[in-house]
């Protein structure tokens, strides 16, 4: 935390100690924090434009400019995390104002770059974060004479968890999935009772406030994430509106689940986690009914359930400020993950209906493709890395920066897996990372999106590690394994597979390529790849 | 001063200074009784009051109100 004024009172911070180990810089020094010595620590810096106004060598749009260009200079030589968190309010009025619009916009466009430039840089503005409260209730003058720090209580209130949120976005990825209830939730009344032509949806009043709705809910859609429904009505009536209602922006295909019954909302959303194979965790729950709500919280409190505000014509707002369905970046994978899933859903109704073994994996014409890891595709990389829970065998997370350092480094390699088969494109579904130091290989990061689970892609690419090692005179290929509660039971399955031979310990000769990782071997086991078996199992179904 | 009031500001000392043990009677109480309490402890401490409180103090009152004395003696001005 860089600071030019006096740390602000420790029980402010608390709420981000919780997670985060806290230093402050010098007072006045916040320069020294951007230099050389604190390049190993990720970085939070308060920007307020005001603060250089006692100052009147430059202009401030220059000092600014000039804070910039440290930033940026420090954003090339460390590749810490720095959250930038920045006011441009400066006292002004309205005459003043009226000929000049633009006059931030050098400015702007160089935040902008900085943000595309630099994966590593994010930025808070305060100006956007406060305006809720009001100015006169975020910037005291008072505070300022005082302390030199302008924000008051209530901003650093509001500005902590705003801290917190981008800081833990960066490690663990947003919901996957919205669940929502239909009567007085995506229209108004209740169509049991009212009829498709007695709801309230399109016309004015209330009925604008639900499509609005319903369009806040179309834009997480097409950003990917996915829609459910959970409904206590009659099937028919709930698809009568889907299919026949003209003002219903909300399509049948759009939702990738639903449970339109008379059970208890709990179940029925721990039915759709099992089906879709989403944990609990990442589920999020809308329901215009107290009742639902705490009886969804009650019984499953993984599931986030959201409190809407009691009038409707606020929610499609809300919804567009709820920050639980974002992400910093959208990939290609992100923007399909509907169809993904779906293919997904028709890949298990398959293996149910047909035998459970290799004959049906021969039938869905399963082709797997390596891809190089390159600057298009590094996100999609990141994502896998950071978001796999369950196929992550080292339980490892790796930043879009560490991956392309460790691509970089010389006698390693690694890959990402493209997938496709009867059941649709499901596009960048795993990631491997193997380093190798003479005659031994270790595989440093092994991650599969759980969407594939059952194709034993898993040991086509152990296969292809193979082969890839083979040509660098590897004669010995070594996995890790540090399993978390939830990947134990894919990590147990998939190296019981006859495949491995656990080792005692790891090979002396290879601790330097463990090494690099910053991982502790004490806390891992490790196994070797028997040759002759690895590729007998795949290549009937994947050549 | 009611005994409500009287326990806020209680909670108030033990969540600015968390490490100083508080005594029964805290109306006796001025800058410097624990190391915590320093001039910028003291900021902490009325910075926390106006937020329980719902009230703001002057710049003068700031640089003045150095003891929980002076601070009742302004709540009950409010």
């Amino acid at each position: 935390m860089g600071s030019s004024f006096l740390p602000p009172f420790k029980y402010i911070w608390d709420s981000l100690e919780e997670s985060f180990e806290i230093h402050f810089s010098n007072i006045g020094n916040w320069g020294e924090v951007l230099e050389s010595a604190n390049l190993k620590k990720d970085v939070v810096g308060i920007f307020l434009m005001e603060d250089t106004s006692f100052d009147k060598e430059s202009s401030q749009i220059e000092k600014m400019q000039n804070v910039l260009s440290i930033i940026r200079q420090r954003l090339t030589t460390s590749d810490k995390i720095f959250v930038f968190c920045f006011s441009t309010y400066t006292p002004s009025n309205i005459i003043t104002k009226s000929k000049s619009p633009g006059r931030l916009s050098s400015v702007m466009i160089e935040l902008q770059k900085l943000c595309e430039d630099f994966r590593h840089f994010y930025t808070i503005d305060l100006d956007h974060l406060f305006i809720g409260m009001g100015l006169s209730a975020s910037y005291s003058y008072r505070n300022w004479y005082f302390s030199n720090s302008r924000l008051t209580n209530l901003a650093w209130a509001k500005l902590l968890p705003a801290i917190n949120k981008v800081l833990t976005r960066i490690q663990s990825g947003p919901k996957k999935i919205l669940v929502l209830d239909c009567d007085n939730t995506i229209w108004g009344g209740i169509i049991g009772e009212d009829g498709i032509s007695g709801i309230a949806l399109g016309q004015d009043g209330i009925g604008k406030a639900f499509k609005d709705f319903q369009g806040a809910v179309m834009e997480l859609r097409q950003t990917g994430t996915l829609l459910g429904l959970a409904s206590k009505n009659n099937m028919e009536d709930v698809w009568e509106v889907f299919d026949n209602h003209s003002q219903m922006l909300l399509k049948r295909s759009d939702i990738i689940v639903s449970r339109i019954d008379w059970n208890d909302k709990a179940s029925n959303l721990l039915q759709m986690s099992l089906e879709l194979d989403i944990g609990l965790d990442s589920f999020v729950f809308w329901d215009d009914n107290p009742f639902e709500r705490q009886q969804v919280r009650n019984h499953l409190p993984e599931v986030t359930t959201v409190e809407p505000p009691e009038a409707v014509e606020l929610w499609p707002q809300y919804l567009r400020e709820l920050d639980l369905f974002s992400n910093f970046y959208v990939t290609a994978e992100d923007l399909d993950k509907q169809n993904q899933y779906r293919s997904r859903l028709a890949f298990q109704n398959f293996q149910t209906t047909t035998q459970k073994n290799d004959d049906y994996l021969n039938k869905i014409s399963l082709s797997a493709t390596l891809v190089s890891i390159d600057e298009q595709n590094l996100s999609r990389a990141e994502q896998l890395s950071m978001k796999t829970n369950q196929f992550n065998l080292r339980s490892i997370r790796l930043s879009a920066s560490e991956i392309r350092d460790f691509i970089n480094h010389q006698g390693n390699f690694g890959y990402l897996v493209h997938l496709k088969d009867i059941f649709g494109d499901h596009g960048l579904v795993a990631l491997f990372l193997v380093s190798t130091k003479e005659d031994i290989a270790f595989v440093e990061s092994f991650n599969m999106s759980c969407r594939v689970f059952g194709r034993k892609l898993e040991y086509w690419m152990v296969h292809k590690i193979e082969q890839a090692s083979e040509r660098l005179g590897v004669l010995s290929i070594v996995f890790g394994s540090r399993p978390t509660v939830k990947s134990r039971p894919v990590i147990s399955k998939f190296f019981e597979s006859g495949v491995f031979v656990r080792l005692g310990n790891f090979p002396d000769s290879a601790v330097t390529l463990v090494q690099q990782t910053e991982y502790r071997l004490n806390e891992e086991e490790f196994y070797e790849v028997k040759k002759s078996l690895a590729g007998n199992d795949v290549r009937g179904i994947y050549e | 001063m009611s005994e409500e009031s009287i326990n806020k500001l209680k909670q108030i000392l033990n969540i600015t200074f968390p490490n100083f043990y508080l005594p029964d009677e805290i109306v006796d109480l001025t800058i410097g009784a624990c190391e915590e309490w320093d001039s910028l402890g003291n900021y902490a401490l009325l910075m926390m009051v106006e937020q329980e409180f719902n009230l703001v103090f002057t710049m003068k009152e700031l640089s003045e109100i150095r003891s929980i004395e002076q601070i009742i003696a302004r709540l009950k001005n409010n």
